[in-house]
């Protein structure tokens, strides 16, 4: 009998219960209004680097996904989105599906980081796993890892080590002019890049979605060129300013609208891989 | 490397001293290691070479006591297992046995029924040690009532996921109590499993507590046997099943007929939406709780193994008949000394799927993602195999088995297989296998090997050939996978193999190249990449 009454009590401490949600199955976006909103502080920028198709049926989700992310971070986040070569999901072909988004440049960025499957993304460069950088999007909805980037254990927003300020001039010969001006905050330690990228939103071509042919899909954050390499340029953080230069030709370019563009710029570590600010700016008439 | 060779042997030698009147010592050692050389031709990388080793020790004290512990050392482990790197105890456990009790704490293995709600395994070939930490109750409170309560974490690498598993088991032979003088025997069985995982989402509301059940039957009178098991689970998003708030549920049924020299088979199964894992974001085959059974045969041949299933967590609905008959022996057909037929065909589909109530698109995250009728096929094949086998015995020296296989491998779907120009496709195969041995005296047999797998897509045609010498318990074997179909270029992927097996010790010494690839076990599989080395597998047991 003795037995019986310990077992019985060892079942009873397995006190098993079930969560069983009903919808919605959303967080209120209101309830995350600390993170987000205008702020005219320098903070914290992270860079999400997304590995999609217009033919990954399961990519339109992971853009929302993101999106969702964006949403509650705002400012905090910066997303680059890159169609890579060697797989059937970039390829373009018949109609809606004829337009071209791959580029040499996401192609290296993916095969480096083993982005091999589609949807993937890179979140600061920053690795999930020892040697293993690429996220699935969902990892976003489930985990606190953006959180983790952008605050610390008490909750308090991680002070950036960076400033980067980007400006830009039309000139009259359909080039673009950049600079790009670096102040640093904190001090940082380690080899440091910086990458000058274009980006484009609001293209229309098609896109699978699930089962779907979306053939008027609204393509985003949509990664046109570099400014200066897939893997950008050295720079030395000991100075106290640096001011980068560039030119952008868009006449000649892959864009299709100058004004729904962007450019972005970040710094990373370059033996870490890890992206330590990202900035972004609209290019506006 | 070399400190855990001697550690090893030295704890062996130590051990085998000890008086074993009260207590007993024993265990295994297992040594494998392997060298990567570059070839271009292959897409062979060099590495640093590799190994894995484990040292399994047990003692048992009276017979009711038992203690084991598992050391394992890794040194530059393939990419798919990397996180192995290391070196450790990775399993301990202490259990008791008495008094219709059995306890355990530390790690054990144990599984629920077929395994759909509860199995933890350890499959070093595949890289899975999904064991449990904690604790495990076994307890017969009376004859035919079997009970087992089971909670703790599953070791992830040389981690422990963060997820927390409670589980609970009841076994019924109903036999004991009713029906007592009936010849046909009934069991009745069912479990709960739960994990328990913190929301740390910004995004969606996560349930913390994930709970599952399942119920099943045995049936058996004579040469009849019977078998089913259902389940279901309760909302579980995850990036499995991006994130849905469907529930989860599988069925599998099994029937079967057999008598000396005839048996029969029929297996079906659904499954829908049953990945559970104790970490909602762990990936491959990190941290399952289940295992979901694959219903296909389980290959040996080498170039049967080139398109193999993997199992669908996500959904799947399909069919396995096996068919064995001996033809008798001094019959037309059988011949002298009888002839084995082995008829198996097995498929498999998607699920049929619609919209769910709360949206008018399939699958999108935050949502229920989709209703599925129980009943209807979805529209596209996963997978079909159909094997045919004679085994023939022609003489006292000489047998024979001929297989035939047709496959159809839709891996636009499975995504298993490396492509070409990043193209997956639909994969049609039929493979024809004759196989020899030939007995030149007792343990001394000469084996011999031809495959020919015929396709027109992926990588066209392979050839195989292999002979293998068994001398008492010495063996040698050569062998050469010739894939002159390739598009690209035709590659063969040679090897030579030699080894000794005395009682339950071995030493195999390999040298070849393999071609990249899945190794899969039931299903569950694994990417192999491609090499050209050496290879060393020692086994050790006392």
């Amino acid at each position: 009998m003795k037995i019986n009454r310990f077992v019985f009590i060892f079942f009873i401490f397995l006190s098993f219960s079930c969560d069983k949600i009903s919808p919605p199955f959303t967080v209120d976006e209101e309830l995350l209004d600390p993170y987000c909103g205008n702020s005219e502080n320098i903070i914290k920028k992270i860079l999400i680097e997304e590995f999609t198709g217009h033919r990954c049926s399961a990519c339109p989700n992971a853009a929302r996904i993101i999106e969702n992310e964006k949403n509650i971070y705002c400012d905090h986040i910066i997303v680059l989105a890159y169609h890579p070569e060697g797989t059937l999901f970039t390829n373009p072909g018949a109609p809606p599906f004829t337009e071209d988004f791959r580029t040499p440049e996401g192609t290296e960025i993916g095969n480096t980081f083993g982005a091999l499957n589609l949807p993937k993304i890179l979140l600061n460069r920053k690795e999930k796993e020892p040697n293993l950088w690429v996220f699935k999007p969902e990892d976003l909805a489930t985990s606190n890892y953006v959180n983790n980037l952008l605050f610390d254990q008490n909750n308090n927003p991680i002070e950036p080590k960076l400033d980067i300020n980007i400006d830009f001039e039309e000139t009259l010969n359909s080039s673009l002019n950049i600079t790009i001006e670096l102040e640093k905050l904190n001090e940082v330690n380690g080899n440091f890049k910086l990458v000058v990228v274009i980006s484009e939103d609001e293209i229309i071509s098609g896109q699978e979605d699930g089962k779907e042919e979306i053939p008027d899909y609204e393509h985003n954050h949509i990664f046109r060129t570099s400014l200066n390499g897939t893997w950008g340029e050295l720079i030395d953080l000991n100075q106290v300013n640096i001011i980068k230069n560039f030119s952008f030709p868009y006449l000649n370019s892959n864009i299709y609208d100058l004004y729904k563009c962007s450019i972005i710029a970040y710094v990373y570590n370059e033996d870490t891989n890890e992206i330590i600010q990202a900035e972004q700016k609209y290019i506006e008439q | 490397m070399k400190q855990f060779i001697i550690l090893a042997f030295s704890l062996i030698f130590v051990f085998s001293s000890f008086s074993q009147e009260k207590f007993s010592i024993y265990g295994d050692i297992q040594i494998n290691g392997q060298t990567f050389e570059e070839d271009s031709s292959i897409g062979a990388e060099k590495r640093d070479p590799s190994s894995q080793n484990y040292l399994n020790l047990t003692l048992d004290f009276k017979d009711y006591l038992r203690v084991g512990s598992r050391f394992e050392l890794h040194s530059n482990p393939i990419p798919d297992l990397k996180r192995y790197e290391g070196g450790g105890i990775s399993n301990k456990f202490i259990q008791f046995q008495k008094w219709n009790l059995d306890i355990t704490l530390g790690n054990f293995y144990d599984q629920f029924g077929s395994g759909i709600l509860f199995r933890s395994y350890f499959d070093p070939n595949l890289g899975i040690d999904n064991s449990m930490y904690g604790a495990r109750i076994k307890y017969r409170p009376s004859s035919g009532i079997d009970l087992i309560g089971i909670i703790g974490k599953q070791r992830n690498y040389w981690e422990l996921g963060d997820g927390l598993v409670r589980g609970f088991d009841a076994q019924v032979y109903l036999n004991d109590y009713i029906f007592k003088k009936s010849k046909t025997t009934v069991s009745l069985g069912g479990s709960f499993v739960t994990k328990f995982e913190e929301d740390n989402s910004t995004q969606y509301i996560l349930p913390e507590n994930v709970g599952a059940w399942s119920s099943r039957i045995n049936i058996s009178r004579g040469r009849w046997n019977f078998d089913g098991e259902y389940a279901n689970k309760i909302n579980d998003p995850n990036p499995d099943n991006g994130l849905i708030y469907k529930n989860g549920n599988s069925l599998i049924l099994s029937g079967s007929y057999s008598k000396k020299g005839l048996g029969i088979v029929l297996s079906g199964k659904r499954v829908d939406n049953m990945s559970f894992r104790s970490d909602r974001n762990a990936e491959l085959t990190q941290l399952n709780i289940n295992f979901l059974t694959s219903l296909n045969k389980q290959q040996s041949y080498s170039l049967a193994t080139l398109y193999p299933y993997v199992t669908q967590p996500n959904g799947e609905t399909g069919m396995q008949f096996d068919f064995f008959y001996k033809i008798p022996k001094n019959s037309l057909l059988g011949g002298k000394y009888g002839t084995e037929l082995n008829v198996n065909f097995s498929n498999c589909y998607t699920l049929h799927k619609t919209n769910p109530i709360d949206t008018n698109t399939i699958g999108i995250s935050g949502t229920y993602g989709y209703e599925s009728n129980f009943f209807k096929f979805g529209d596209e094949k996963i997978f079909q195999e159909l094997n045919i086998t004679l085994k023939k015995k022609i003489n006292k020296k000489l047998k024979l088995n001929t297989t035939y296989i047709n496959v159809f491998n839709n891996d636009k779907i499975l995504k298993s297989q490396l492509t070409i120009n990043g193209s997956e496709e639909k994969i049609f195969a039929n493979i024809f296998i004759l196989e020899t041995e030939y007995k030149l005296k007792s343990r001394h047999t000469i084996k011999t090997e031809i495959q020919h797998l015929q396709t027109k897509q992926h990588f066209g045609n392979w050839g195989m050939g292999m002979i293998e010498f068994n001398l008492g318990s010495f063996f040698f074997s050569a062998q050469d996978l010739f894939n002159y179909g390739h598009p690209n270029s035709a590659n063969h992927y040679y090897s030579v193999t030699t080894g000794l097996v005395k009682d339950s010790h071995r030493i195999e010494l390999r040298y070849g190249k393999v071609r990249a690839g899945l190794f899969c076990v039931g299903g569950v599989c694994r990417e192999v990449p491609a090499s050209n080395g050496f290879s060393i597998n020692f086994t050790y047991s006392f």
